[in-house]
């Protein structure tokens, strides 16, 4: 690529993207809340609000929980009430302030020296002082707003990280609702046959043997029941927890089953770039790399290379169309590169240099990420839907059949009740396949703007920690 | 294919297409292979060339046509892959001959030469064998032992002359287990040299075979050495085994031959007949012996014959009543007595479409007409005057008739009983029924047995389930 081409691709980094300070940050007076909510605004298509007066969004909440929650209220009641985020605003705040303060630059006012009516050196000294501080002001300014603006995207991380949590944990608790269901008609069915054995029992058709292996068919189903049923219980409570609820509103209800899965799914082919482009973690490493430059007061860049590039990371450039997309993408992770050689410290062009390398550790961490993400969810989309439209007719297939040769008493009674069992247990696992689709869709989101929780991949079990750190 | 040409002096063609031979090299000196597309019983061939007889009735089959060459009575068999119609409903994937399983009738007079061209279709080799006749060694078709395999492909000519009068069957004897239970078989009549010898007005003929169509699926089961579900005549199984038209007063004879693997004790209602006919020939006219159920042994031939004086819509059946039910599913439990009761809506909340039968019996089964699966007969089924009849497999009726002409074997319809000659019920006021000492009633329907079980808990029918 060539370097005009690469300097275009730098300016729409800087429109689009905001990674540099120059413009997108100012210190404001909203405690830096309104970046946030912008930001999250946009991720998210929901609202964030710093909860001043202690009420909160309460009737707000109110409706929310209304009505059987979807995901997206299900996130805008924890952006709303969740305390933990209310705190990371406030943090913000405080930042705000202690750094707009250290930035202000000393007043020079010479009506000062008139009134001490000092020794000569002394106003010198101040007034050079003065004028140092004022000539040094910018420099503070800039340093204090790169500062607040890494604080403003650690806020947004931490909605973001709560929203994915919260959308991840509605999935699980809809899921176990829908399985609980599923086995309640199962033990149903075991039920059945259980009565049926005893019937037969009666009449003498059936021994003790047969009886027993129906009873205990069904003994063994119940508790699977009971164990389905806890399994509500915990997934509700931890939805609640993250939507920091408790009490009387706590009883909110989710759907009784999980929506049908998606006849298209994304594809691959801008996963990479989206996540380069939107992930918060990523855009909070690059800020920190601001933050670093500012302090080392690094202000003559000789250049702007890709970060790639900088760790020795080798690019394909232009084999395809494809690549060249993605080359954009991570020419937008552009750095620059300060001349350390005239007068600059060797600890400023080290420091600089391990904020760089961790800013590129993490982009090539972040595009492994959100690879593995992408084929975690088409695998899971692609399982769920070999449920879908192969294995559940098929039983469906087998189930009519089964009932045909039933009716020409060609097969007993009792097979019924065991093909009947044969496609809830199908069911049960296309639930899951699913629930895992779900979950699998929400680590891709997570992984494209943030949120991801490395740990809770796509196994659909809950994350052993669900805090929103 | 199926170009019809008069290429034999025989009359009742009408359900007869010809088929070319493939092999065009001996074309000229092979007569054409007829091929029959009907299950339906076909009028009797009667003779237009040789000797006279009083032709023969296959039940649900025809008999071969065939051509003079000179002294020698030509036939053509070819065996191959046939669809056959079990009953209306119901198609079976078979081997046979000519079209048809079983293969066409065969029909000579007793000294004819008669030539038998076999030509094999099959994707194996074959022979036939002549059950019963009496044969040079080399004409008894038994591979491997009497001549090389016909291979696929080939035609082999069979020559012989008909020493004796009788029942005669043919079948394979190569993979013979196999082309049998796929429904490999057919009649051999050898009619006595003076047609007047042992007449009968109407002489029915029919092979008991058994296969193992699993419900659902059309292809026999060829390993299947015991446990048979379709029990046929003539690859045919009731409702789709026709009616026996008989005149009242007529001579009947009904031959029957055994190519199963069991024995069927064959029953005739109203009529006691004497048994005229065995293997070995006609049983000497004082030592016929009266019945009214001859046993048919495996792979024996019987000939039975009575006087049809009594009108009505009689019931011909083999007396084993589980061959006289379509396929049915063995490991079905018995639920007579267990009352289903509020059961039945939980079973279809989880089995949609279900509907409860078997707690009183199964003749219920006879009348429901539930839907099936494909290409299956019900168990028990078939429709008469008074309602279902429930019944299936190797079951027919003889209806006897006044008036028939000679040679009419038109269904003449239900029988019409004269008045006050059919069961009825009593609507009457009964007095209570005195019991014997003992005898199970309605209070005491437990067996009284004890039996030692370990853990020296008394044995009781019904367990306890919460
Ligand atoms: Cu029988």
């Amino acid at each position: 690529m060539s370097k005009i081409a690469k300097g275009i691709a730098v300016k729409s980094a800087l429109l689009t993207v905001c990674f540099g300070f120059a413009g997108c940050v100012s210190v404001s007076n909203d405690g830096g809340m309104g970046v946030v909510q912008s930001s999250v605004s946009t991720s998210l298509s929901a609202k964030v609000d710093k909860d001043e007066t202690g009420i909160g969004h309460r009737a707000a909440i109110h409706a929310l929980l209304k009505k059987s929650l979807s995901p997206e209220r299900a996130v805008q009641v924890a952006l709303f009430n969740n305390k933990g985020l209310q705190a990371a605003f406030n943090d913000l705040g405080v930042s705000e302030a202690q750094f707009v303060q250290a930035s202000q630059p000393t007043n020079p006012s010479l009506t000062v020296l008139g009134l001490t009516g000092g020794g000569a050196f002394d106003i010198e000294q101040r007034l050079t002082t003065s004028l140092l501080a004022l000539f040094l002001a910018q420099p503070r300014q800039e340093l204090a707003q790169a500062q607040i603006k890494a604080a403003q995207i650690k806020a947004i991380a931490t909605a973001l990280q709560l929203a994915a949590d919260t959308r991840a944990q509605y999935w699980r608790t809809v899921a176990a609702r829908e399985q609980y269901a599923t086995l309640v008609l199962t033990r149903g069915s075991a039920q059945t046959a259980a009565e049926l054995a005893q019937r037969l029992g009666q009449t003498g058709a059936l021994g003790k043997l047969d009886q027993a292996r129906e009873f205990a068919f069904h003994a063994e189903l119940s508790a699977r029941v009971q164990l389905a049923q806890t399994q509500v219980f915990l997934e509700h409570e931890r939805l609640a927890r993250l939507m920091g609820l408790w009490g009387k509103q706590a009883t909110f209800t989710v759907p009784m089953r999980l929506p049908a899965l998606p006849k298209k799914i994304r594809t691959e082919r801008v996963i990479e770039t989206d996540a380069i482009l939107h992930r918060v973690d990523l855009k909070l490493a690059r800020a920190t790399l601001d933050v670093v430059a500012r302090q080392y007061g690094l202000v003559q860049s000789t250049r702007l290379i890709s970060v790639f590039d900088f760790t020795g990371a080798q690019n394909n450039a232009g084999s395809s169309g494809a690549r060249t997309q993605l080359n954009g993408a991570e020419i937008n992770l552009s750095i620059p590169i300060y001349d350390f050689g005239s007068a600059r410290i060797r600890e400023a062009e080290q420091a600089y240099r391990a904020a760089a390398n961790r800013l590129a550790d993490k982009a090539i961490t972040i595009r492994s990420q959100v690879r593995e993400a992408f084929l975690g969810y088409r695998g899971a989309w692609s399982v769920a839907r070999t449920y879908q439209l192969q294995v559940l007719p098929l039983r469906k297939t087998i189930e009519e059949e089964q009932l045909l040769q039933y009716n020409g008493m060609l097969a007993d009674m009792f097979t019924l009740l065991v093909e009947a069992r044969a496609r809830l247990a199908s069911q049960s696992a296309a639930i899951d396949a699913k629930r895992d689709f779900w979950l699998a869709q929400e680590n891709l989101r997570a992984a494209t703007i943030g949120g991801f929780n490395a740990a809770s991949a796509t196994d659909g079990k809950a994350p052993a920690n669900d805090s929103t750190q | 294919m199926l170009t019809r040409r008069a290429f034999v002096n025989a009359s009742s063609m009408s359900a007869v297409a010809v088929a070319a031979v493939s092999g065009r090299g001996q074309a000229a000196s092979i007569p054409e292979a007829a091929t029959m597309k009907e299950a339906g019983t076909q009028k009797p061939l009667v003779p237009h060339t040789g000797p006279d007889y009083n032709p023969i009735v296959t039940l649900n089959g025809w008999t071969a046509p065939w051509r003079m060459q000179g002294d020698w009575k030509e036939f053509h068999l070819v065996a191959e892959p046939v669809v056959r119609e079990i009953a209306p409903g119901m198609k079976a994937y078979l081997w046979g001959y000519n079209g048809q399983s079983p293969g066409p009738t065969i029909e000579a007079v007793e000294g004819d030469k008669v030539r038998i061209f076999v030509t094999n279709r099959l994707p194996e080799h074959t022979t036939i064998h002549w059950h019963g006749q009496r044969l040079p060694n080399g004409m008894d078709g038994v591979t491997g032992l009497t001549q090389p395999p016909i291979k696929p492909g080939q035609t082999f000519v069979y020559e012989f002359q008909l020493r004796r009068s009788g029942t005669f069957m043919y079948h394979p004897h190569a993979d013979e287990t196999l082309q049998m239970a796929m429904g490999m078989m057919g009649l051999f009549i050898v009619h006595p040299r003076d047609p007047k010898e042992r007449r009968v007005d109407r002489d029915f003929a029919f092979l008991l075979n058994a296969y193992d169509i699993e419900a659902g699926t059309y292809l026999p089961k060829v390993n299947t050495m015991l446990e048979f579900n379709l029990w046929t005549w003539n690859s045919r199984a009731y409702p789709g085994i026709d009616p026996f038209i008989v005149g009242k007063g007529d001579k009947v004879r009904m031959r029957v031959g055994n190519l199963t693997m069991t024995n069927h004790p064959i029953h005739i209602h109203g009529h006691e007949f004497h048994v005229t006919g065995t293997d070995g020939g006609y049983v000497p006219e004082g030592s016929a012996w009266p019945e009214v159920t001859v046993d048919i042994a495996v792979g024996q031939m019987r000939a039975f014959e009575f006087m049809a004086d009594e009108p009505g819509d009689w019931a011909v059946h083999c007396h084993k009543s589980h061959h006289t039910m379509n396929a049915m599913g063995h490991s079905v439990k018995t639920y007579i007595g267990a009352n289903l009761g509020n059961l039945q809506t939980k079973i279809a909340k989880v089995a949609k479409g279900y509907t409860a039968m078997g707690d009183k019996g199964m003749a219920e089964m006879g009348s429901m007409e539930m839907p099936m699966p494909d290409n299956t007969l019900p168990m028990m089924t078939g429709f008469a005057q008074f309602g279902a009849v429930e019944m299936g497999g190797m079951f027919s009726v003889m209806k006897v008739r006044e008036g028939l002409s000679a040679g009419d074997y038109k269904d003449p319809g239900w029988y019409k009983n004269p008045p006050g000659t059919v069961a009825y019920a009593f609507n009457g006021t009964l007095p209570e029924a005195v019991r014997a000492a003992g005898s199970p009633d309605a209070t005491h329907t437990k067996a009284d047995v004890r039996v030692v079980k370990p853990g020296s808990m008394p044995a009781k029918p019904g367990m306890q389930h919460d």
